[in-house]
This record gives structure tokens, C-alpha cells and sequence, in this order.
């Protein structure tokens, strides 16, 4: 612990110093009537915040511990940490527009250049300061030489995580035990810290960019002052930038939006092919049809599969449970549960033979048994009759659905059907139950 | 279009009650009376009201939001890309437009304690009242639009409402009863409508390239279903989360409601109470302190002052009055920030994979413990994907096959009952069968992947295992990792790996022979 207050008090410092950057850039930019300085001090503000949700959230997933309130832990924190940054720097950049067009409606010279120069490279170098705190925090807080994330545009964010962790009591990263297949699963680990701190990065390279158009606004006021001429070109500079600023803020808020939506709406992860994959799964032997695959991320490569299977006796089930995990293994994925269900040839061999207890939960469930989606059987095709019987029986039960033990046949045959299988692998009494 | 969504043949106007139309119509409206403004405000040349118009504009941003949101979470099917539908994305716009309008807060803070150090006059404060007013007309018109969906209320549920709210607060007990309630009621029309629309074309959303086999069974099934289905639906029963994206929207109309009010009751109060300074003649304006000008006309005024005995300087009016628009901006800063947060918070906590508030994980587990026949439960996960979607998985071990058929069905009455319909059973059996060859290794991903797994291998504090858990004991020769040195990555719970030869194999809870 003793290691870490250094940096704990290099990031209060941080803070410290932009809290009071900010007011004094307020300030000044009021005095002298720069639309650029007041914007470059909200940045700052912004930052600050952003900081602060960023290093939060990156905290709070850090020490996800799985708990009853929450069974997966708090690992998402971070992506949705770098979603909410990544919406706050959206709102403030249209805010920012909103005011550099009413500037451009209405242009003012900026009163006080020199004020303002000296504020503004001020800026700029409490900016540059941050940016390498945050890059000095980095490299000294892994052993190992970083390999920084490749998914972090904006700049070299090799500080993935790093922020967080000294505060934290994650003293040695695992990092160092690795073996070299830890490796690459480390780095994608360390994409998801990278995510939560990208969103921090994005809101301080606005800043720095803002301060750049600041003081670039200033010299030209300092060089060629307009004293009390009406404005001409000078006066549009300053917002003329600030609107090419927003762009490209905006430009790189955009992927880091993107990737957090993919792992909050539990889209397949990038790299996984869900077509190959089902494929593959179906061609497992003993696996006669499969249905309910669900692939999602939960952050940082975390990926985790849940899917139902159909088999004709458990033996095959235990065979195919192997190879099937090895199917997710090589499509990195490494939390899979599999459900399995007994053949019944009363229902399709793609529908879910136990989807609930009542047909009627048909809507709480994630995905409607009535149209079962990324299903697939292995081999043959199913005739339609059957699949049109099966719907039959769908129809038939949904109408009358209040107690439960009348309502789930198909619950009822897959178990009768299970008993069946266990006590001898007579295929023939698979077809003979009720209903 | 405003119908273009409802269940054709229900009969009666449905485009009041349907988000979409719902959510164009205050889009349209809103952006209308933004042009409005924008040119009201050249005319008048105001830059305060341009100013208040991009207000507007951030409205239309967020109404934008909640309709993409609801466009996609229409599209409940799974595809390639996303194995659960969009149903995520009303969550997700309601967390974004919650965020948006934190953001808002902010700005319009900053922008309040600008005002306390430079106060403004109101110019016009008649063109300001007109406009301010038609704004509140237009706002209060989207409050009733979206007064449904308000804090905490619910969505329109003809005849079931009861149902409705039983299903939001009360998970155990009365079930059974009100899950058919729920079964027919809950089916959303959206959903319907989308089953309709598979069945007259072959779009891409639904019927994603799933195998050309696959996509016959499921043109087949999806035949067979919508001749029984569509008309079912006698109402719309909205999903909590279509609700939670709905809030988004009221929240942001409601902010906008009240920055109209304050707009209309400070142009008011200026037009009542505030004497300006008149164009010619002396004037002292002791609010606005223009320190390069103060000087000049103190000593302007008092010089003319000194002349004429009257001594009847105008003054400019009353100052409070000038503070009184960012003081009112502060106040309403502080009530949306109020009702903004639990937002905010739900929203969030459904995107965190948090368990739902009235499911007790502890009593779920020592229910599926104390079953006959259960041996150990573990990986325990309940989450929620949206609205009343809430999806449980688990790992039971028990003695053998036989067994887990008789429990099986129990289990899954158990998870019904919490209101858990969607989960995935994964038996697990102790005693090796006839593959006694296979080690105890069973998967492939038991210890190399230990961090990339969503949880890690180590135990949980909700899975309280029969035996002892802290450990691994593997007999693989090919697992030689040691992880002994992270033990105090207490968030990654990576347990330590210990090899052993010879290991009691009852004790091997992993093994799924």
C-alpha cells in the first residue's frame, strides 16, 4: 500500500490543480469575453467529472465481488462509466456548437487578448500535465512493459486501467504470473479498462484541444488588436474553430459509443461468428438439435454462452457436454452452460422441450419459444407435419392456462421421456407417452 | 404511419396508445415550434430566445433517442448479431437520455451562475412572453402525451391493470393466476406485428441467414403461429422497460416544461415590475456593473445631476429582478437532478447485470439446495434483459441422470415462481458412470481461461457449496499453471490451482460425466 500513496496523491493533485484551473479560466474568460476560454473552463469542468465517473466506475468493477445483489458482479461498471462520459462530452459538445453558432450570429471580438493568451497556454499545459500523469501512472504501474490496447485511437491510452488500480488493492497485477497464454486474454482484460479510461481520455483531449483553439484565438487577437473597429475576419476564428473542435470530439466519441453499446445491448462479441459456431456445435455428435444459443459479453472479453441441447440419453449428453465446450473454447469463449433436453417427437425437434412450467411465461422469457431463433438440428430435416403438430399443440395449450400441472405437456413428456431414457435406451416408448 | 404499428383490426384509435406514433408526433411538433423560435428570434433579433430554441433542439435530440430505442427494441427476434433482440435498447436510450439530460443540468447551471455575475436585461419581454408561453402550450401537450409513463407510473392496461402491477410487485404468491393475465396481455403488439411481417416477407431483421434448413422451419413455424396469434392482443401492455425509455422522454419534456415556466414568469415580472432605462436622458443602472463604463456615467449622471435640481435620475428598476432567472434556473436545476437520478439509477443497474430488486438470490438458492436429490448449486446468475425478461442460469449437481430428471421439473416451478421464466439448467453429476476414463478435467476451459471466465472458478459467496470450495483440485497433467500469487486479486477470485495425484473423486464438483 505504502507504494501506491504517491500516486494517490499525484491523482488529488490532479484534481486539486484542475478544479482550480477551472475556476481561474472562468474567470478570465468572463473578463475578457472569450467564448473559447469560457468553453475551455467547462471542458475542464467536464473533465473533472468525467473523471470522476471514470474512476468510480473502473473502481467499482474492480472489486466486483459477486454478491446477491449481483451475480455477475459489477464488472459492467465500466462500460457503462464509458458510456455515460461518452454521452456527457456528446451534450456538452452540442452545447458548445449551440454557443459558437450564436457566436457566429452574432460575432464579438475577445476584449482582452493578452489575459486571455496567458490563461489560455496555461491550459494547455495543465492539460499536457494531466495527459502525462495519466501516461506516467500507466507505465509504472505494470511490470511488465505494456503492451498498450489496440483498440484505444484517440492516444497511446497505455494507461488501460491504470488510474484505478493504484487506488485499489490490486498491488501486484496478476500480469506477472502469466503464462503465455495469459497473455493475449490479459490484453483483452486490459480492453475493457482501456474502454473506461478511453471515455476519461476522450473528455481530456477535448479539453486540450479546446485550449489549443483558445490560444491560437488569443494570438491573433494580441497580434493584430482590433481596439474599437467592428469585427472583421479575427472575430470568427474563435467559433469557426470551436465548431471544427466539436467535430472532431465528436468523431472520436462515436467508436468508443459504439463498443460500449455492443457490450450493453449483449450483442455477440466482435469475433465471434455466431453462423460458424452454430455450425460447429450442431456437427458435436450426440447433439441432435440445439436451440436457445445465447453468446454475450459481459465486459473485457468476458464472453458467456448459455444454450439448450436435444440428445437422445444422457450418455450422449456427457459426451457431447466435452466437445461442445471445446467448441466454445476455441471461439474464446469460457462460460458456457448447457441445458440438456431429451428427445421427444412430440415437439419439434427446434422448439425448447422445457422452455417454463407454463406456456403462457411465453413473453418473460428472453426469446419467444414460438419462433425459436438460431436453432438448428443436426442432420435431418424435419418433416411438416411435425412442425405444424407442434404448433397445433402450442395452440391447444396456451388457450386454457391457469394451473400448471395440466398446462406444461411437453414439460410432462420430456420428463416422462427422461425416465424412459434412463431406465433403458428403448427408443421405442419415447413415442408412446400422453397427449 | 402513427398506425402503421398497431395490430390491424383491434379496432379503435391505437395510435394514441402507441409509443411510436406517440413519440413522432411530440418530435414534429417540437422541432416545428423550434424553427419558430429561430426565426422569431432574427425578427426580434433576441439572442436570449435563440438561445432558449436550442432548448427545443435538445428536446428533439432526445425524443430522436427514445424513438431509435423503441425502433429497435421492436425487433424482439434473434439474429446474428444479437442473440436476445434489441429488448436492450429502450434500456439503453433511457440510460442515454438520462445522462443527456444530467448534462443538460450542468450546462444550464453554469449558464445560471454566468448570469448571477452578469445579469441581462430582458429585451422585449412581450415577444419573449408570447413565444415562452406557446412553448409551456407545446410542452404541457407532450406531458399529457407521455404522462403515462411518468415517475413511477404505469403503462395503459385495459381491464388488466391489476395484472400489470402484480407483476411488478409481487413476484411470488399469485402467479399462476395472473401469468395468464400476463401471457396474453404482455404479448406486445410490436411483437405481433413483427410475426405478421415475417410471415408476408422474408425481411432481413427476422429471418437473418440461419441455414437455408432454418429458414424454412422457421417460415414454416412462424406461418403456423400468426394465424392464431395477432388478435389475441385486446391490449398494450407496456414492458417496464418501454416504460423506463418512456421516462426518459417525459423527463426531458418536463424539464423543457419548466424552463418554459420560468421564461414566461420572468418576462412577467420584468414587463410588470422593471423600468428600463429609457433610450435618451440620463440613466444609472446600478445593476449591471460595467466597471469600464461605471465610472463614466457615476460621474455623467451626478455632473447632470448637479445641473438640473431636480435630481429625478431615472434608474433603472428593480435589481433582484435580474437574479430572479438564474435563481429560478437553480431551482429547477435541483428538481430535475431530483427526478432524473432514480432513472438514471434503474436503467443502470439493469445494464449492470444486476439481480431485479424483488428476487432474493439467497432464498432462490437454499430452495434449490434443500430439493431432494440436489446436491450443490452453483454459478447461480439471475439477471434481468429487460422489462419483465428475467433470465437465471445455474449449474445443479446431482447424483445421476435419473435423479436430475425427477428435480428437474421442481427446479424450473422454483425459478417460475420467482418470476424467472427464461434459464438454463446445466446437470451435473458426481459419481462417474461408465466413462470412468475421463479426468476430472471436463473442461477445457476449467483453468487456462480462469480470467477470462465471466466469473472466475473460484466460489461465490451465493453458492454455498456442500463441499469445500476455495479449490481446484485437478488431476489433468496438462494443467501445470499455478496461481498461487494471485490470490490477492481478490476481484478476479482466481483460485489457486493445486496439483495433485491422487484425488478423492467425490469431491470433484466440476466433473460433468
Amino acid at each position: 500500500m505504502g507504494r501506491y500513496s504517491g500516486k494517490t496523491c499525484r491523482l488529488i493533485f490532479m484534481l486539486v490543480l484542475t478544479v482550480g484551473f477551472f475556476v481561474a479560466e472562468l474567470v478570465s474568460g468572463y473578463l475578457g469575453n472569450s467564448i473559447a476560454l469560457v468553453s475551455d473552463s467547462f471542458n475542464m469542468l467536464s473533465d473533472l467529472i468525467s473523471l470522476c465517473v471514470g474512476l468510480s466506475t473502473g473502481r467499482i468493477a474492480r472489486r466486483s465481488r459477486r454478491g446477491p445483489r449481483a451475480t455477475y458482479g459489477y464488472s459492467r461498471a465500466e462500460a457503462v462509466g464509458a458510456l455515460s462520459n461518452a454521452v456527457f462530452l456528446t451534450a456538452l459538445c452540442f452545447t458548445i456548437f449551440v454557443e459558437a453558432i450564436l457566436r457566429l450570429a452574432r460575432p464579438e471580438p475577445i476584449d482582452d487578448a493578452q489575459l486571455v493568451l496567458i490563461v489560455g497556454s496555461l491550459g494547455l499545459a495543465v492539460n499536457l500535465v494531466g495527459l502525462l500523469v495519466f501516461q506516467d501512472w500507466g507505465s509504472c504501474f505494470r511490470s511488465h512493459p505494456p503492451s498498450s490496447p489496440p483498440t484505444a485511437p484517440t492516444l497511446s491510452a497505455a494507461p488501460g486501467g491504470a488510474p484505478a488500480g493504484p487506488v485499489d488493492e490490486a498491488g501486484d497485477s496478476p500480469n506477472d504470473q502469466k503464462s503465455p497464454e495469459e497473455g493475449p486474454e490479459r490484453k483483452t482484460e486490459r480492453k475493457s479498462e482501456a474502454l473506461n479510461i478511453r471515455g476519461v481520455l476522450l473528455h481530456v483531449m477535448g479539453d486540450a484541444l479546446g485550449s489549443v483553439v483558445v490560444v491560437v484565438a488569443a494570438t491573433i487577437f494580441h497580434i493584430l488588436p482590433l481596439d474599437d473597429a467592428p469585427c472583421n475576419w479575427q472575430c470568427y476564428i474563435d467559433p469557426s474553430l470551436t465548431i471544427i473542435m466539436v467535430f472532431i470530439i465528436m468523431s472520436s466519441a462515436f467508436p468508443l459509443i459504439k463498443e460500449t453499446s455492443t457490450i450493453l445491448l449483449q450483442m455477440v462479441p466482435k469475433g465471434v461468428n455466431m453462423q460458424l459456431l452454430t455450425d460447429r456445435l450442431a456437427r458435436v455428435p450426440g447433439v441432435t438439435s440445439l436451440h436457445e444459443v445465447h453468446v454475450w459479453e459481459l465486459a473485457g472479453g468476458k464472453n458467456i454462452a448459455t444454450l439448450h441441447i436435444k440428445c437422445q440419453t444422457p450418455t450422449d449428453y456427457q459426451d457431447a457436454a466435452y466437445k461442445i465446450r471445446k467448441v466454445f473454447h476455441n471461439a474464446g469463449i469460457h462460460s458456457v452452460t448447457i441445458q440438456p433436453e431429451y428427445i421427444d417427437h412430440k415437439t419439434s425437434q427446434l422448439l425448447c422441450s422445457s422452455p417454463c412450467i407454463s406456456k403462457a411465461c411465453d413473453s418473460q422469457l428472453c426469446c419467444s419459444q414460438r419462433k425459436p431463433p438460431l436453432a438448428k438440428t443436426n442432420g435431418y430435416a424435419e418433416k411438416n407435419d411435425s412442425c405444424h403438430s407442434a404448433l397445433h399443440k402450442d395452440n391447444g395449450s396456451s388457450k386454457n392456462d391457469v394451473e400448471i400441472p395440466i398446462e406444461s405437456p411437453l414439460a410432462e413428456d420430456s420428463i416422462k421421456n427422461l425416465k424412459n431414457c434412463v431406465g433403458s435406451v428403448d427408443k421405442s416408448q419415447l413415442g408412446s407417452t400422453r397427449l | 404511419m402513427c398506425g402503421g404499428m398497431a395490430a390491424k383490426g383491434t379496432g379503435g384509435p391505437r395510435w394514441c396508445q402507441n409509443r411510436r406514433a406517440r413519440l413522432l408526433c411530440m418530435l414534429a411538433l417540437t422541432f416545428l415550434f423550434f424553427v419558430v423560435e429561430v426565426v422569431v428570434s432574427r425578427v426580434t433579433s433576441s439572442l436570449a430566445m435563440l438561445s432558449d430554441s436550442f432548448h427545443m433542439l435538445s428536446d428533439v435530440m432526445a425524443l430522436v433517442v427514445a424513438l431509435v430505442a423503441v425502433r429497435f427494441a421492436q425487433r424482439t427476434r434473434a439474429t446474428k448479431k444479437n442473440t436476445f433482440g434489441w429488448v436492450r435498447a429502450e434500456v439503453m436510450g433511457a440510460l442515454v437520455n438520462a445522462v443527456f439530460l444530467t448534462a443538460l443540468c450542468f450546462t444550464i447551471l453554469l449558464e445560471a451562475i454566468e448570469r448571477f455575475t452578469e445579469p441581462h436585461e430582458i429585451q422585449q419581454p412581450l415577444v419573449v412572453i408570447g413565444v415562452g408561453v406557446a412553448g409551456l402550450i407545446i410542452n404541457l401537450l407532450g406531458l399529457c402525451l407521455f404522462n403515462h409513463h411518468g415517475v413511477g407510473g404505469h403503462g395503459h392496461s385495459h381491464g388488466h391493470g391489476h395484472s400489470h402491477s402484480g407483476r411488478h410487485h409481487s413476484r411470488s404468491g399469485p402467479k399462476p393466476e395472473q401469468a395468464p393475465g400476463d401471457g396474453e396481455a404482455a404479448l406486445h403488439r410490436e411483437e405481433t406485428s413483427t410475426l405478421v411481417e415475417n410471415c408476408s416477407s422474408s425481411n432481413g431483421v427476422s429471418q437473418e441467414k440461419l441455414g437455408d434448413m432454418k429458414d424454412d422451419m422457421t417460415d414454416l413455424q412462424v406461418n403456423g403461429n400468426a394465424g392464431h396469434y395477432p388478435l389475441d392482443v385486446e391490449e398494450v401492455e407496456e414492458d417496464s422497460s418501454a416504460q423506463l425509455n418512456m421516462r426518459g422522454v417525459f423527463l426531458h419534456v418536463f424539464g423543457d416544461a419548466l424552463g418554459s415556466v420560468i421564461v414566461v414568469v420572468n418576462a412577467l415580472l420584468f414587463y410588470g415590475l422593471w423600468n428600463p432605462c429609457p433610450r435618451d436622458g440620463p440613466c444609472f443602472n446600478p445593476c449591471v456593473s460595467n466597471h469600464c463604463t461605471e465610472n463614466a456615467t457615476l460621474s455623467q449622471t451626478l455632473s447632470r445631476a448637479n445641473k438640473s435640481e431636480q435630481g429625478s435620475i431615472a434608474v433603472a428598476g428593480p435589481c433582484w429582478l435580474l437574479y430572479l432567472d438564474p435563481v429560478l434556473c437553480l431551482i429547477m436545476v435541483c428538481i430535475l437532478l431530483y427526478t432524473t437520478y432514480p432513472l438514471l439509477r434503474e436503467s443502470a443497474l439493469i445494464l449492470l447485470q444486476t439481480v431485479p430488486k424483488d428476487i432474493d438470490v439467497h432464498s432462490l438458492n437454499s430452495k434449490l439446495r434443500t430439493l431432494e436429490g440436489v446436491e450443490a448449486v452453483h454459478e447461480l446468475h439471475i439477471w434481468q434483459l429487460a422489462g419483465s425478461r428475467i433470465i437465471g442460469t445455474a449449474h445443479i449437481k446431482c447424483p445421476d441422470p435419473s435423479t436430475y430428471m425427477m428435480v428437474a421439473k421442481r427446479i424450473k416451478e422454483i425459478f417460475h415462481d420467482e418470476g424467472i421464466h427464461a434459464t438454463t439448467i446445466q446437470p451435473e453429476f458426481a459419481r462417474v458412470g461408465s466413462e470412468s476414463g475421463r479426468g476430472k478435467c471436463e473442461f477445457p476451459c476449467r483453468t487456462q481461461c480462469a480470467l477470462k471466465q465471466c466469473c472466475g472458478t473460484g466460489e461465490d459467496s451465493i453458492a454455498k457449496k456442500t463441499e469445500k470450495s476455495s479449490s481446484l483440485s485437478i488431476s489433468c497433467s496438462e494443467v501445470v499453471i499455478e496461481f498461487s500469487k494471485t490470490r490477492r486479486t481478490k476481484s478476479e477470485s482466481i483460485p489457486s490451482v493445486k496439483l495433485e495425484a491422487n484425488i478423492d473423486q467425490n469431491e470433484q464438483f466440476e466433473s460433468s460425466l
